[in-house]
């Protein structure tokens, strides 16, 4: 519920507790001065009835009064002369009803009541008061059945009382006289209610059902369009006690009219005074009340945000212009804080554009995909940026929020990369050291390679029986390939070649040993398969690295030209004779050397012709590549050998030999050492001269 | 050189495939020791395969002293004539249990 109505309601109903309690209090107060007017009209009337029957009974003395002075009447009184009275009041005096006359002892002498026991009309206490010379008040007495007003006087005979007279009027002088003092209808009932005059007004049988005989008030009824006060006056009689009741209808028809007149007259006033204020106060409520609606729609736009309507507030100093006034003051700093929330937008947008501009030169230092990435970042945030659906305020947030997603995006990747920056600064670092150490390395295999190399004998003794070359073509690693020449005693020489799996300083260093207990046992001169046999077993004893080694070992005597061999998993040799027919050396059993030890190894022995040409090849021959993956193979190298002249000596025969391989791997990379060596016998004859001393002189 | 390898009856099937050389023999050893692992029956079928080289012999060798202290067998299969030409020349064809096909292998192994 609105103040308004609250307001509104409580004054309603407060001026009409007020109007009620003036109209109730004026009711009171106009009940109290009824009743005062009532109880005067009472007392005037009961006066008024007073006097009427004073006035009859001045109209019973005067008849009394020429009895009392008639000495007729006073002798036959002292006398006792009841006929003298009778006749002397034939006639009553005029103006009299009732009349009694009494003896000096109070015997009753006379009454004009003429029935035989005539009750007397006065009792026995005022009539002994009369006797005694006092006179009685008139008064109302009931005589038999009839009322009537009552005069006494004492009947003097000489100078003494002879009696007393006692007068009496009808009561219908009285209430004549009630009539014409008082101005009203009269009427009058008996104790009992029934009626006993003024039952011939028209009025009687309005005022009949009203009569209460022994109350004393008014009564206030209307008839006829008239209004009238009945007033009730019960009457005493002489001797005490209610005898009858005088009624008094007064006609008060204008006085009513008047007082309703009034009464009106005054509730309307104070209705008319009450609405008056009641509606002043609305009219003023509402008008303050729109005012401060004016002030409270004020509050709800700046509540909305909307402070730019205008709205005139009214000016004045009480509380309204007050909150007027703060209301003016609060949409002001509302303005000022659009004004600065404006303003800090386009700060921010400045800095966002700042932000944005120093994102993308951030951007452009990173990596391709991260760059490409982040300005995908960069143009969604634009594009959602313009979108001319959403409010300022809001788009700036939404912005900021996005800036600070691209941020944090950007964030990550220039922390990924500074992260791969490092890592890669930490792996080129390793890298540079792994590179000294390789250099480190490389030098350390050049000197292996270097070792490799010169140990393999490159100069050959001159022997008359024996033309030799031998040649290795390392691949660019240090491989394990190796070949050897040596006496094992005065007239047999060690021929041997060999390839250890694997390559690389591993594989140097096993050629090496390999070598050397091949020579130191091969010198013990026990025979290529017992050799072969014990330098496999002490190659396998610690063999950590499971490398093997391929090795042919011959041993040619060459007195008679005999070859004795025994072939270790090695490519067998092949022999080529004056003819130009070419044969592979017949396989021994055994197996690559260091693969497992206790292998059995067999031994072969051919007897070389004169000019025979034995060589001894590496699989690095044989299994040299092409550009395109072909293999040289045993078909290509048995018939390059036998497309050469059968009467080459051997150097020429390996260089023939390894020129047609170059040709046919025509600059593919070399992946494995190639080693050959070519023997050629030149026969016992030619040799039979010296043979020993040359043999011997070569080691 | 590619290795698949399979689970044939409680035996696994290493089935190489291209060259086996000096560039390639490290990995084609790390196969072939996990596979023997401790003790396992492992056939190596060698159907698809070119070429090997003297490393290639030696990682066979690797697995095979690795397996046979503890019980398990390497069992070579499906030779190319030239492949078997390497075995037979280095002696290798001795130290190797070899058949002319997978299956054969397998069946062997596997009873």
């Amino acid at each position: 519920m609105l103040l308004q109505t609250r307001i509104i309601l409580f004054v309603v109903a407060t001026v009409a507790t007020v109007a009620a309690l003036l109209l109730g209090m004026a009711g009171l107060r106009e009940d109290a001065a009824d009743r005062h007017a009532r109880d005067l009209e009472l007392a005037r009337l009961e006066t008024a009835w007073q006097l009427a029957v004073a006035d009859a009974a001045a109209q019973a003395d005067q008849g009394l009064g020429r009895i009392a002075a008639d000495p007729e009447v006073a002798q036959a009184l002292a006398s006792g002369g009841r006929g003298a009275l009778a006749r002397r009041l034939e006639a009553l005096p005029p103006g009299l009803t009732d009349l009694n006359l009494f003896a000096g002892n109070g015997e009753l002498l006379y009454s004009s009541d003429l029935a035989p026991e005539p009750a007397p009309l006065v009792g026995r206490a005022p009539l002994d008061a009369l006797l005694a010379g006092q006179r009685l008040p008139g008064g109302v007495r009931l005589a038999g059945d009839r009322l009537v007003v009552v005069s006494g006087a004492p009947v003097y005979a000489g100078p003494g009382v002879s009696g007393a007279a006692v007068a009496g009027v009808g009561l219908p002088s009285a209430l004549d006289a009630l009539r014409r003092t008082a101005g009203g209808r009269v009427f009058a009932v008996d104790r009992e209610g029934a009626p006993i005059g003024g039952q011939t007004d028209p009025l009687w049988s309005v005022v009949r059902p009203l009569v209460q005989p022994a109350a004393r008030a008014v009564t206030d009824f209307a008839d006829a369009g008239h209004a009238y006060a009945l007033a009730s006056l019960p009457v005493a009689d002489l001797a005490g006690g209610r005898v009858a009741t005088v009624l008094v209808a007064a006609d008060v028809t204008r006085a009513a009219e008047e007082r309703a007149l009034w009464t009106a007259g005054y509730a309307a006033a104070i209705a008319l005074v009450l609405l008056t204020a009641l509606a002043l106060l609305l009219a003023y409520l509402r008008s303050s009340f729109a005012t401060l609606d004016v002030a409270v729609k004020a509050l709800l736009d700046l509540s909305q945000g909307r402070s730019t309507g205008y709205v005139e507030l009214p000016a004045g100093n009480d509380e309204i212009g007050r909150i007027a006034r703060a209301v003016e003051v609060f949409r002001g700093v509302m303005r000022d804080i659009e004004r600065a929330a404006g303003q800090r937008d386009r700060r921010l947008r400045r800095q966002q554009r700042f932000i944005r501009r120093q994102m993308e030169a951030l951007a452009s230092t990173l990596e391709e995909e991260a760059r490409t990435a982040l300005l995908d970042d960069l143009r969604q945030i634009e594009l959602e940026t313009h979108d001319p659906g959403t409010a300022q305020s809001k788009a700036v947030n939404d912005e900021l929020g996005l800036l600070a997603l691209g941020f944090s995006r950007l964030a990550t990747r220039v922390g990924t990369q500074q992260v791969q920056l490092v890592q890669l600064v930490r792996d080129l670092r390793e890298a540079l050291e792994d590179k000294r150490r390789l250099i480190t390395l490389q030098q350390e295999l050049e000197i292996a390679r270097t070792m490799q190399l010169t140990i393999l004998p490159q100069v050959f003794p001159e022997l008359p029986q024996l033309d030799i070359a031998a040649r290795m073509q390392p691949a660019k690693e240090v491989g394990g390939d190796f070949y050897d020449f040596f006496p094992i005693s005065e007239d047999r020489v060690a021929v041997t070649i060999a390839d250890v799996s694997g390559k690389g300083i591993p594989a140097a260093f096993f050629m090496l040993i390999t070598r050397t207990m091949l020579r130191a046992i091969a010198e013990s001169g026990v025979g290529p398969a017992e050799t072969m046999r014990r330098v496999n077993n002490l190659l396998a004893a610690e063999n950590e690295q499971s490398m093997f080694v391929t090795v042919f070992y011959g041993e040619l005597d060459l007195r008679t030209g005999v070859l004795a061999y025994s072939n270790g998993g090695h490519n067998p040799p092949l022999r080529i004779d004056r003819a130009g027919t070419v044969t592979a050396l017949e396989n021994t059993p055994g197996i690559a050397l260091a693969a497992m030890p206790d292998m059995p190894f067999g031994e072969r022995a051919i007897t070389l012709a004169e000019g025979d040409s034995v060589l001894l090849f590496t699989d690095g021959v044989t299994e040299a590549f092409d550009a395109d993956g072909g293999m040289f193979g045993d078909e290509r190298l048995v018939a390059t050998m036998a497309a050469l002249d059968p009467g080459m000596g051997a150097p020429e025969r390996l260089d023939g030999v390894l020129d047609h391989l170059h040709r046919f791997v025509a600059g593919a990379p070399q992946s494995d050492d190639i080693t050959g060596l070519v023997i050629r016998w030149r026969g016992v004859a030619t040799a039979a001269e010296n043979p020993v001393c040359d043999a011997a002189a070569m080691v | 050189m590619d290795i698949t390898e399979e689970q044939t009856g409680g035996v696994a099937v290493l089935k190489p495939s291209g060259r086996i050389d000096s560039a390639t023999a490290g990995e084609f050893e790390k196969r072939l020791v996990a596979a023997v692992g401790t003790g396992n029956r492992v056939v190596v079928d060698m159907a698809q395969l070119g070429y090997i080289s003297s490393a290639g012999l030696r990682a066979l060798l690797v697995a095979a002293k690795k397996a046979r202290p503890a019980g398990g067998r390497i069992a070579l299969a499906a030779m190319a004539p030239p492949i078997r030409e390497v075995f037979d020349l280095s002696g290798f064809s001795s130290l190797f249990e070899i058949y002319p096909d997978g299956p054969a292998a397998v069946a062997a192994l596997a009873a």
